[in-house]
């Protein structure tokens, strides 16, 4: 099973997401996921923010994935990635916390670590990235790199 | 002209129970900006999925968090099951709810006793300790412990409840709305209480939707934003109603909290008077394969989930986004302007958990 998500790209990121912050969305966070050694998949959440009376009068209660909305981006891993923080500031974290994860950078973030949020200084390989490729080699050489 | 100092805040401080890092940067005794800092506790439990099944992630998830462990294992076997098309027997769904619920009412307890402690109110600190113990009891004869109760499962939930343990749980509950009630006005209509907490680290509605607000911390400022209106587990069958207050200040944060102890109490009361005759689990049809997003409210607020799997024994990709992650922007907008004797009360009006935001 998989969700929908709406496929956006570096250039169209910005405007869709000012587009969703002028419809009243709530920005919930970003997922990443690793497609391969060098694209990494971004999900960008959102949630539509509607009550109570809202839900049982036009929604199903059943299906919990119905009230938010997703964006999709794959991008280069070595390209910088343009922040949305500067329309939703509470989306510089979880860009922190890419660029530490996932040794990506971020463009015109409010507030840059510079890729030491969680990670100590001298750190130099994302680790998230780093044991990806690593697991992939593994099983083409048949476990013998681990 | 003032002059501007920095001073540290944690990671240890005394009204903080776990490390958080936040410089203050002050001009006399009032904060004009504070940046924070993470990492003190961060273990990266969202790789361990390369190295445990997916039935044993549940444990890992488990363990996120201890206070609202068994709301960790419930949106990761929620989101589990949703990609593998089953869904829970409804005598687990109700299960379930009654576990997070007394999970719920046990972390804004020890929340409520620790806020009272924050601003020097130490009798009432012991008060609603005093009546959690009697959901640690709960947890631990229904369970077999007082903490991470592990009785999620992918699929189900491994325990059950049996009539004498049903009785008995309906009478303790009533010793803890009754404790709750006489602490009713001592909390919320103390003069210095409100002298303490009234118009300090002030959230207005807009910001609070524009820095990702979520929990209480959203529904103090006036937003009806619960997801346990969406329904998931058996909360479309219960009759919930979210807890919403408007002047976004500690002092509403802490109403919200307080009066969602005794809504809580009512849902698990609810829940054990129609708890359905049903199987505990389904039988799973395999391994997962695709993606899933699931959402469940925590006792701090939203707790998200996405997974990846690929139809083997691991998954890909787990992602947790924990409430007070999401509630840290919020916080920063909160401090300025207010005096360093506010920012304990402030920090702690989050209820900030460390150990989830840094997984």
């Amino acid at each position: 099973m998989f969700f929908d998500a709406k496929p956006v790209t570096p250039e169209t990121l910005l405007s869709e997401a000012q587009r969703m912050a002028d419809e009243k969305f709530r920005f919930v966070t970003m997922s990443q996921t690793v497609l391969d050694e060098r694209t990494l998949r971004l999900y960008y959440h959102f949630d539509q923010n509607r009550t109570l009376s809202d839900l049982r009068r036009c929604c199903s209660l059943d299906n919990d994935s119905t009230n938010m909305t997703h964006l999709r981006m794959d991008v280069d891993r070595d390209k910088p990635i343009p922040s949305i923080s500067s329309i939703y500031f509470c989306a510089l974290l979880v860009e922190n916390e890419t660029q530490d994860q996932f040794g990506v950078r971020f463009d015109g973030l409010a507030l840059d670590y510079q890729g030491a949020m969680y990670l100590e200084g001298e750190v130099t390989h994302a680790p998230y990235f780093t044991m990806t490729t690593v697991k992939r080699a593994a099983e083409g050489a048949k476990g013998g790199a681990q | 002209m003032n002059r501007s100092t920095v001073i540290p805040f944690g990671p240890q401080h005394p009204v903080l129970p776990e490390p958080l890092h936040i410089k203050f940067v002050v001009e006399d005794e009032t904060v004009v900006q504070a940046v924070p800092q993470l990492g003190f506790v961060h273990r990266g439990l969202e790789s361990l999925v390369r190295t445990k099944d997916f039935n044993q992630m549940v444990f890992v998830v488990e363990r996120i968090c201890g206070i609202c462990s068994c709301i960790h294992a419930n949106c990761y076997c929620n989101a589990i099951e949703d990609m593998l098309g089953v869904t829970a027997p409804p005598r687990a769904q109700f299960l379930r709810v009654i576990w997070s619920e007394l999970h719920r009412i046990h972390s804004h307890l020890l929340w409520l006793g620790l806020f009272a402690d924050a601003f020097g109110f130490e009798s009432v600190f012991h008060q609603f300790w005093r009546i959690r113990e009697h959901v640690m009891d709960i947890c631990e004869a229904t369970a077999g412990n007082r903490v991470i109760l592990s009785i999620n499962v992918v699929g189900g939930v491994r325990r059950d409840l049996n009539l004498d343990q049903i009785n008995w749980m309906l009478g303790e509950l009533d010793k803890i709305e009754n404790g709750m009630r006489e602490l009713t006005r001592t909390m919320l209509d103390d003069y210095t209480v409100q002298e303490r907490t009234r118009g300090i680290g002030v959230l207005s509605k807009d910001d609070a939707r524009l820095l990702g607000a979520v929990g209480p911390t959203l529904r103090g400022s006036g937003w009806e934003c619960d997801e346990r209106m969406h329904g998931y587990a058996a909360y479309k069958e219960l009759n919930f109603v979210p807890v919403v207050e408007h002047d976004g200040d500690c002092y509403a944060r802490c109403k919200v909290r307080f009066n969602e102890t005794l809504h809580a109490i009512e849902l698990v009361r609810e829940a054990l008077n129609r708890l359905p005759e049903s199987e505990l689990t389904v039988k799973l049809p395999g391994n997962p394969d695709g993606e899933s997003v699931f959402r469940v409210e925590q006792p701090r607020g939203e707790l998200f989930y996405y997974v990846r799997a690929n139809g083997s024994k691991m998954l890909e990709r787990m992602r947790v986004r924990t409430p007070t992650f999401a509630n840290i922007p919020p916080l920063l907008a909160m401090l300025p302007g207010c005096k360093l004797p506010d920012v304990p009360v402030i920090v702690l009006s989050i209820d900030p958990c460390i150990s989830c935001t840094e997984r």
